[in-house]
């Protein structure tokens, strides 16, 4: 597991990268926050500077980082001067909500783009093929809160087949027994069938307006990479061995394709993070994201921080899976074992 | 004469092309007896591998077959389905590409490549499967194969990665082997290696093969007939003897004009005079070396050109031989 080691080890100077350019950007951001915070147009230079100096704002810069950096080694992400409570504790309440959504889109995008983009490359010119081509074209130009709102204008106004687009369940119904923070498997573990019936509504329209826009990338890279597999020697080999068609497909040409494929995933889902936070919005999404709007558009340091923080380290992550996943479909590497 | 195994009569190949259709093979007949090793020879774009590819269904969705018939083992297989083609394909006839390492999948390891093929025509239990992967691999001559089947083929040279197709293609004990320039890439030696366990493993199990080549030296040593091809025709058809003796077709001679040990110096190699023709025209003479030919008489042009037999088993397609 010497790969494992070694890229654990490469974490840390990308986190430390993070912590800097985030620290260091959130105050390069116009306006005052103290000015802000004080939000009281008879507030006088004197109150101003007396929260200043409570947000420790006044420290000069090098200091105010220092205090940052073995507060985050505390483990505590600093206080949101909106909500008032702990920044981590916000985050881990509303994380649930944004993965929830982002696992749901990328599990429908995976389950809809691989397969197509097989069945493109298997039948050129076919419907799947030009399935494949328009849905690339359309999640390409179309950015995600276009499309988002084209759903809510079709679904909920149109047709009002689609729930209000109000978050994650109606706010007067009684959110699930907290479990695992995903409305949908609590629901199911309390045996909640309408309960998870009224989550499953709610999260379709934002789930496929994120997946819209991951499906389009996936099957592209598929579809090329299955094509490509196609036609090399060895799959022309297998044929003349007589090989079945399902196992000439399914076992020689698409591990040999998912190289690409997982690459793509990994970055796809990273584009989905970042994705999360214009998707909660339109959908009012109690998540991450929205969080992190509001505290960005409120001037509010500690949350935005922690919000990179944490999208840094789940952009890591991701890639870390997908590293570990590549060395698994491909045995010439040779990374799980000492080289 | 014994018994015939591959009956190939008027096989032609058109290919769809941008620039009109290409037609790749014309009106070609040939046979393999068993025990035979038939030898496929000409320039690149002659047609060899297409012939080879169309008995096979092989050929890709550019290309159709648009006459012929190919009798094997009693059967036409341009009439058989997919499916009975495909049951066929590895356990009846093989074929062997060049390139060997690129004609492996390069993240299996290559005993199970093998296993693969051995459990798709010839179920049975994993042990016994093993031990007739092993089995195919000892009779290539190959050292160690339990620690070689584990090998994934970029960690195999190229002359082993040939006897792994090679043994992937004999695994299931076909009647006829088609080799396609299986030593392409492969130094002298390998290649002399190669060939040799090629030939023996045909001799010995009665097997037909046919060898798909552009090197007519290396046909001469290991064929004992010849099959010359010319853009997409059979020129002539000989026993090897014969063949090198005196041949028939102005297209064979300057072939073998050409041949380096035929030479006394390097100044005395003769190149084929021309290129052949461009085969998406719609006005390909019957002769489609008549516009490359020294001999060329007001009758070549004359439609109905057919192998003609000059001598006991040497055929040929010239209006006036040699």
């Amino acid at each position: 597991m010497s790969l494992l080691a070694r890229r654990l080890f490469g974490v840390v100077p990308t986190l430390l990268g993070v912590v800097v350019v985030t620290f260091v950007l959130t105050r390069l951001l116009p306006g005052d926050p103290a000015a802000f915070f004080a939000n009281s147009p008879t507030a006088d230079a004197a109150t101003i500077a007396a929260i200043r100096q409570k947000l420790g704002l006044d420290l000069p810069l090098w200091q105010q980082f220092l205090l940052y950096l073995g507060a985050l080694l505390r483990g505590d992400l600093g206080q949101s001067i909106v909500t008032g409570q702990p920044v981590a504790a916000d985050l881990l309440r509303l994380l649930p909500a944004s993965a929830e959504l982002t696992l749901a889109a990328f599990a429908m995008a995976v389950l809809v783009a691989v397969p197509l983009g097989m069945a493109a490359a298997l039948r050129r010119g076919s419907l799947p093929d030009h399935l494949c081509r328009l849905l690339g074209t359309a999640g390409v130009s179309l950015p995600t809160f276009v499309s988002g709102l084209l759903l809510i204008h079709l679904f909920y106004y149109r047709f009002g087949i689609a729930p209000e687009p109000i978050g994650r369940i109606d706010p007067f119904a009684i959110p699930p027994p907290a479990m695992t923070g995903f409305f949908l498997a609590d629901t199911l573990l309390a045996g909640d069938l309408r309960g998870f019936a009224a989550a499953a509504r709610q999260i379709v329209l934002p789930a496929v307006t994120m997946a819209l826009f991951a499906i389009a990338p996936l099957a592209r890279v598929t579809r090329a990479s299955m094509l490509g597999v196609l036609g090399s020697d060895f799959i022309r080999a297998a044929r003349a061995n007589g090989l079945r068609r399902r196992k000439i497909v399914l076992s020689y040409a698409l591990r040999n394709a998912l190289l690409p494929i997982v690459t793509t995933l990994g970055m796809i889902f990273s584009g989905m993070l970042g994705a999360n936070v214009l998707v909660e919005r339109v959908f009012a999404w109690p998540g991450v994201g929205s969080y992190a709007l509001d505290a960005l558009v409120g001037l509010d340091y500690a949350p935005v921080q922690g919000f990179v923080l944490v999208m840094a380290g789940l952009f890591i992550g991701v890639n870390l899976l997908v590293d570990l996943a590549c060395a698994a479909i491909d045995p010439r590497a040779r990374l799980l074992s000492d080289a | 004469m014994s018994e015939a195994l591959l009956s190939v009569r008027d096989l032609s190949v058109a290919f769809r092309t941008r620039g009109g259709t290409l037609r790749a093979v014309e009106g070609v007949s040939f046979g393999v007896v068993k025990g035979e090793i038939l030898g496929i020879v000409g320039e690149s774009g002659s047609g060899k591998s297409v012939t080879a590819l169309a008995l096979l269904g092989l050929l890709d969705a550019a290309a159709h077959v648009t006459s012929g018939r190919v009798v094997f083992g009693g059967q036409d297989l341009l009439l058989l389905g997919q499916a009975a083609l495909n049951g066929l394909r590895g356990a009846e006839l093989s074929i062997v590409f060049q390139n060997p390492r690129a004609a492996l999948n390069p993240i299996r390891a290559v005993g199970a490549q093998i296993a693969d093929v051995i459990a798709r025509h010839d179920p049975g239990p994993a042990a016994a499967i093993r031990a007739r992967m092993l089995d195919a691999l000892r009779q290539m001559r190959i050292a160690d194969p339990e620690h070689r089947a584990a090998a994934l083929p970029h960690e195999l040279s190229g002359g082993l990665c040939q006897r792994i197709g090679i043994a992937m293609a004999l695994a299931c004990s076909p009647r006829l082997l088609i080799a396609d320039e299986p030593t392409t890439g492969l130094d002298v030696t390998t290649q002399a290696a190669v060939m040799d366990l090629l030939r023996d493993t045909v001799r010995r199990r009665g097997m037909g093969a046919v060898l798909i080549t552009h090197d007519l030296a290396l046909a001469s040593a290991y064929c004992d007939r010849i099959v010359v091809m010319h853009a997409g025709q059979v020129v002539e058809d000989a026993p090897v003897a014969s063949l090198f003796a005196r041949p028939r077709h102005p297209y064979t001679a300057a072939l073998l004009g050409g041949m380096p040990s035929r030479a006394e110096s390097i100044d005395a190699l003769v190149p084929v005079p021309g290129s052949p023709p461009d085969l998406r025209r719609a006005d390909l003479p019957p002769c489609r070396f008549s516009e490359r030919c020294g001999r060329r008489q007001p009758l070549c042009a004359t439609p109905g050109l057919r192998l003609g037999e000059q001598a006991p088993g040497h055929r040929v397609a010239c209006r006036l031989p040699l």
